[in-house]
C-alpha cells in the first residue's frame, strides 16, 4: 500500500527524471499565477474598510445592486422560457426547420453580446424602424424595460443550449420504461422528465445569470440612467479613477459567479444523472402530439424571426447613410470602418494572437491534467477553469490593477490586452481539449512509449496530431470571443490599441449608428468566416456551439 | 392448456428503406418461454418494440389474449419490459423503481410496500430498497429491473438482450434465475438475444429471425439437431456441412460425397437427387490411425489444427476434401492427436438439409 505522501514523493521522482516535462509544467503554473491569481487577488486586496462601508451606505451602489439582481432575475427567467420552448421543440417535438432555428440561435453566440442592445435601439429608439418609422411613435427604449428585451435576446441561445444538452442526456429508454410499467404520457414527463432534467436546468438558469450579471455592453448602451454594477464600475475607473471602488463593485459581482462555479465543481456534478446508463438504444424519444407541435414550432419561428430582424437592421443600418432619416444605400460606412481607423484591424490582430496563446496553452495544460500525475494537478484544473467565473470588468480592472507598476509593468501594451483575451477563452479551449483527449485510448500514448518515444516526443508525434482539431476548435473559438469581447479590454486600450467592440460602444454612444453598425457588421462577418473556415478544416468534428 | 396467449400475423416495419420486420407471424402459448434469436439488424428487437407498442407496425396483427393490441398507448398494454440497459430510474431509490408501475396504477401506500418487499425478497434484493441504483452492481441493477417488471404482473414479460451487459459467468447465473422465476410463475415471456448458447438453454421454443423474418420455430432441440436451413445451421452452434449425390435408396439412403459414401439408415430420399448434409462436431468420433477402418462411415483425415479447450479438444480435420470440425468431449490422451486419423459418422446423426 502507498501512502498519500508516498505517492507524492513517486511522482516527484517520475517528474525529475522528465526534466522538459517539468519545465512545461512549471511554465504553464507560472503563467496561470500571473495571470489568473495575481488580478484576483489584487481586486480582492486593494480596497480598505472604508470603501466597503462606502459600498453599503452610497445610495448609487446600493441602486446599482438592486438592478443588477433585478435584471438578472427578469432575463433568466425570460432566456430560460424562451430557451427551454427552443430546445424542447428542436429536441423532443421533431419541428420542421431545426436546422434554420440552430443556426438562428447562433447568431448571437458569435456576435458582440451589445449587438442585441443596438438594434434594440435601431428598431424601437427614437429614430427606430418600428416605433418612429412604422408606428410614429416616440418610444423610449433606454432604461430596464429595453435593457430586458436585449438581454433576454443575448442570453436565450445559452440557455437553450444547456437544456437541449439536458433534454438529450435523458436516455429515451427512462421515459419508455416507464410508459411501458403504465404511465401516461403526462406522469412520464413529471415523473421522469422533470426530476431528470431539474440540477440540469437549475445550473443552466445560474449560468444564465451570472452572464447577465457581469454584461456590460448593453446595460452601458441601453441602461440609460439604469445603473447596474458593471457600469457603476466602469464609471468608477473612467470617470474618477477609483480604482478601489470599482474593485468593491467587481468583487460583488465576482461572489454569486465563484459560487455557481464551485457548486458546479462540487456539488451539482454529483446530482447529475445524466451519465447513468451508457450505449445508445436506438429507441426515439416520445414525441409529443401534433398540436403541441405546431404551438411550438409557431412560438420558434417568432422567437428566430426576432432574432434575424436584429441582425438585418445592423446589416441594413451599415448600408445606409444616416439611420431613420436618409434611407439612401452607400458604401461610405465600410470605408470609414475599413481605411479610416485601424479598430477592425487591431480586433483581428489580437484576437488571432490570444486564439494561438489560447490553443496551445489549452492543448497543453489539458494534456499535462489528464495524461500526466504530479502534486497539484486538480489545482491546475481548477486554476485553468477559473476564469470561467471571473466576470469581465473584474478581469480588466484586476489587470489594471495588477500589471501597471513594476515588477511587471504591462500598462499600454498590447500583451495586456492579448493576455485579457485569452485568459478569458482559455476555459472553454481547455474543456475542447479534455474531451478531445477523453476520445483517444492511452494504450495509443503507451504504444508509442513503448516503441521508445519520451514523453515530449509523444507528444508531439501523436497527441498534438490527434488532437488538431480541438487546437483549430479552441483557436477559432478563442479568435470569435476575444474580437467580441468589451467589458474586460475597455480598460486595457490605450490610443492607437482601441479594438472594434469598444469603437462601436463609443460610435453609438454618440450616435453614429451608420458607423457603429457597419463595423458590428464586420466584427459578425469575420466572426462567421472563421466559423466557416472551421467547418472546412474540421467538418462537424469540432462543435464549438453543441446545438 | 396450451391456448394462444401471443399472437402475432403478418407484422410488418420498414425504417426508410430498410424493412426491419418483414412479415412475421408467431403464435406464443400460454406461460410459454419463447426467444427470438437473430444476427444484430434481424429484426428481433424491432419486433419486441411493436409488441411493447414503443413503434406502429406497418402492417400486421397483434394480439394478446384474442384482443387486438395494435392501437393501445404502450402504457395500456401491460407488457412490462427488461431493457438491454436496464433503463432503471437513477433519480429513483431502488425500491422507487421496483414500486413504479404499482403507483402508476393507483394502488395504495400499505399494499405497494408490502409488494416491492415480497417482490424484492424474492429476487433476492431484500435490504436494498433504499440504495440508489448506481450503488448497485450490474447483477443487482438486473434483478431491479427484473422486479420492476415482474411487480405490475404483465400479461407477457418482454426481456430485451437483458444479459448483454452482464459478465460471462453472472449472464450463466442469472439466466438460470430468469428461467426459474419464469417457470414459478408461468408467466408467458418472449425474450430477445443473439446468443445462440443462451437461446438454447432458456427457452422452450425459439423462433430464429434473418433480415426481417423468421426462418425456423422449434423447441431448442429441433433447431439444434434438425436445423431447416444452411443459416439456422450456421448460426445455431457449429456445423460441418457436406455436399453430395444420392445414389442408391433401397430404403437405405446412401450419399456419395468426395469419393466416400455415407450411409444413413431408413430415409426417404430421390436417387441420384444432389443433397446437402450436416453433421454437428461432436457427432463424430475420431479414432486413432491403425484402429479398425471396418464398419459404417469411416474416413480417414489429417488433423490440420487442434485446439484444447478443458472440457472438449476440438480438431480441424481435413477429410474428403472438406475441413471438418469435430469435437472430442473429455479428451483422454494426455496430448491432443496429430497428423492422420480415423474419422466414424453415425449415420442416424446425419441430418439432411437440402435435397435438389
Amino acid at each position: 500500500m502507498l501512502t498519500a505522501a508516498g505517492l507524492r514523493v513517486r511522482e516527484v521522482r517520475w517528474l525529475l527524471r522528465e526534466p522538459a516535462l517539468l519545465a512545461v509544467l512549471l511554465a504553464v503554473a507560472a503563467l496561470l499565477v500571473l495571470f489568473v491569481i495575481l488580478p484576483v487577488i489584487r481586486v480582492l486586496s486593494v480596497p480598505s474598510a472604508e470603501h466597503w462601508l462606502q459600498y453599503i451606505q452610497r445610495e448609487a451602489f446600493v441602486r446599482a445592486t438592486r438592478n443588477s439582481i433585478l435584471m438578472a432575475v427578469l432575463s433568466t427567467s425570460s432566456a430560460m422560457a424562451v430557451g427551454f420552448l427552443y430546445a424542447y421543440a428542436i429536441v423532443r417535438a421533431d419541428i420542421p426547420a431545426k436546422g434554420l432555428f440552430r443556426t438562428v440561435a447562433l447568431l448571437p453566440l458569435v456576435s458582440p453580446p451589445f449587438v442585441t442592445g443596438l438594434a434594440t435601439i435601431l428598431l424601437f429608439g427614437r429614430r427606430g424602424l418600428i416605433t418612429h418609422g412604422l408606428l410614429g411613435l416616440t418610444y423610449n427604449p433606454y432604461g430596464w424595460h429595453g435593457l430586458w428585451f436585449a438581454q433576454t435576446l443575448s442570453f436565450f441561445p445559452i440557455a437553450y443550449l444547456g437544456i437541449a444538452g439536458v433534454l438529450r442526456a435523458i436516455s429515451p429508454s427512462l421515459e419508455l420504461a416507464a410508459h411501458n410499467l403504465g404511465a401516461r404520457r403526462f406522469a412520464v414527463f413529471r415523473t421522469i422528465a422533470v426530476p431528470l432534467a431539474t440540477p440540469g436546468l437549475a445550473s443552466a438558469a445560474l449560468l444564465v445569470s451570472i452572464l447577465v450579471l457581469a454584461d456590460f455592453g448593453n446595460p452601458m448602451l441601453l441602461g440609460g440612467d439604469f445603473y447596474v454594477l458593471a457600469t457603476e464600475a466602469y464609471l468608477q475607473v473612467i470617470g474618477r479613477y477609483n480604482m478601489e471602488m470599482a474593485a468593491v463593485l467587481c468583487t460583488v459581482l465576482l461572489v454569486p459567479a465563484l459560487g455557481f462555479f464551485l457548486a458546479q465543481r462540487y456539488w451539482i456534478g454529483v446530482r447529475a444523472y445524466t451519465t447513468v446508463t451508457g450505449r445508445p438504444t436506438g429507441l426515439t424519444p416520445l414525441r409529443v402530439s401534433g398540436p403541441v407541435r405546431w404551438v411550438l414550432f409557431a412560438a420558434c419561428l417568432l422567437v428566430a424571426m426576432i432574432v434575424l430582424s436584429v441582425y438585418l437592421v445592423i446589416a441594413a443600418g451599415a448600408f445606409v447613410r444616416v439611420w431613420g432619416v436618409d434611407w439612401t444605400f452607400t458604401l461610405k460606412n465600410f470605408q470609414y470602418t475599413l481605411f479610416r481607423q485601424r479598430d477592425l484591424y487591431n480586433s483581428v490582430r489580437f484576437g488571432a494572437m490570444a486564439g494561438v496563446i489560447t490553443a496551445v496553452a489549452a492543448t497543453v495544460t489539458a494534456y499535462l491534467t489528464q495524461r500526466k500525475s504530479f502534486p497539484g494537478r486538480g489545482t491546475l484544473d481548477f486554476l485553468t477553469l477559473l476564469p470561467v467565473a471571473l466576470p469581465g470588468t473584474l478581469v480588466g480592472i484586476g489587470f489594471v490593477l495588477a500589471f501597471n507598476q513594476p515588477p511587471i509593468e504591462l500598462a499600454g501594451t498590447v500583451t495586456i490586452i492579448v493576455a485579457a483575451m485569452a485568459v478569458r477563452t482559455l476555459p472553454v479551449g481547455y474543456r475542447l481539449s479534455v474531451a478531445s483527449l477523453h476520445q483517444i485510448d492511452t494504450s495509443i500514448e503507451w504504444a508509442s512509449r513503448n516503441l521508445g518515444a519520451s514523453s515530449l516526443k509523444t507528444f508531439a508525434r501523436i497527441m498534438l496530431p490527434l488532437l488538431r482539431y480541438a487546437f483549430a476548435g479552441s483557436f477559432i473559438y478563442s479568435f470569435v470571443k476575444s474580437i467580441n469581447t468589451l467589458s474586460a479590454v475597455v480598460f486595457l486600450m490605450t490610443p492607437g490599441k482601441v479594438v472594434a467592440s469598444a469603437s462601436i460602444l463609443g460610435l453609438a454612444d454618440h450616435g453614429y449608428w451608420s458607423q457603429a453598425t457597419a463595423l458590428a457588421f464586420s466584427l459578425i462577418a469575420i466572426a462567421l468566416l472563421a466559423l466557416g473556415a472551421l467547418r472546412l478544416v474540421a467538418g462537424r468534428r469540432v462543435q464549438l456551439f453543441d446545438l | 392448456m396450451t391456448s394462444i396467449h401471443v399472437e402475432l400475423s403478418g407484422l410488418k416495419k420498414r425504417f426508410g428503406d430498410v424493412a426491419a420486420v418483414g412479415g412475421v407471424d408467431l403464435a406464443v402459448p400460454e406461460g410459454s418461454f419463447v426467444t427470438l434469436l437473430g444476427p444484430s439488424g434481424c429484426g428481433k428487437t424491432t419486433t419486441l418494440r411493436l409488441i411493447a407498442g414503443f413503434y406502429d407496425p406497418d402492417e400486421g396483427e397483434m394480439r394478446i389474449g384474442g384482443r387486438r393490441i395494435n392501437d393501445l398507448p404502450p402504457d395500456q398494454r401491460n407488457t412490462a419490459m427488461v431493457f438491454q440497459d436496464f433503463a432503471l430510474f437513477p433519480h429513483m431509490t431502488v425500491f422507487e423503481n421496483i414500486a413504479y408501475g404499482l403507483r402508476m396504477r393507483g394502488q395504495s401506500n400499505p399494499e405497494i410496500s408490502r409488494r416491492v418487499e415480497e417482490t424484492a425478497r424474492q429476487l433476492g434484493l431484500a435490504g436494498m430498497e433504499r440504495k440508489w441504483p448506481l450503488q448497485l452492481s450490474g447483477g443487482q441493477q438486473q434483478r431491479v429491473a427484473l422486479a420492476r417488471a415482474l411487480i405490475v404482473e404483465p400479461e407477457v414479460l418482454l426481456l430485451d438482450e437483458p444479459l448483454s451487459n452482464l459478465d460471462a459467468k453472472l449472464r450463466i447465473r442469472v439466466r438460470t434465475e430468469i428461467r426459474q422465476i419464469q417457470q414459478q410463475l408461468g408467466k408467458t415471456t418472449i425474450y430477445v438475444t443473439h446468443d445462440q448458447e443462451e437461446a438454447l438453454s432458456i427457452s422452450d421454443t425459439i423462433a430464429v429471425m434473418a433480415a426481417g423474418r423468421i426462418v425456423q420455430v422449434g423447441t431448442p432441440y429441433e433447431v439444434y439437431y434438425t436445423p431447416a436451413s444452411r443459416f439456422v445451421a450456421d448460426f445455431v452452434g457449429i456445423a460441418n456441412f457436406v455436399e453430395g449425390r444420392v445414389v442408391q435408396d433401397r430404403g437405405v439412403a446412401r450419399v456419395e460425397a468426395g469419393g466416400a459414401v455415407l450411409e444413413m439408415g431408413t430415409r426417404d430420399l430421390r436417387a441420384s437427387s444432389s443433397v446437402l448434409l450436416t453433421i454437428r462436431p461432436e457427432a463424430v468420433r475420431l479414432l486413432e490411425p491403425g484402429g479398425s477402418l471396418e464398419g459404417q462411415n469411416v474416413l480417414r483425415g489429417v488433423v490440420t489444427a487442434s485446439s484444447f479447450m478443458g472440457s472438449l479438444a476440438r480438431y480441424w480435420i481435413e477429410a474428403i476434401g472438406i475441413e471438418w470440425v469435430v469435437d472430442v468431449h473429455m479428451p483422454v490422451p494426455r496430448k491432443l492427436l496429430a497428423g492422420e486419423v480415423i474419422l466414424q459418422i453415425p449415420g442416424e446423426r446425419i441430418h439432411v438439409l437440402e435435397q435438389r
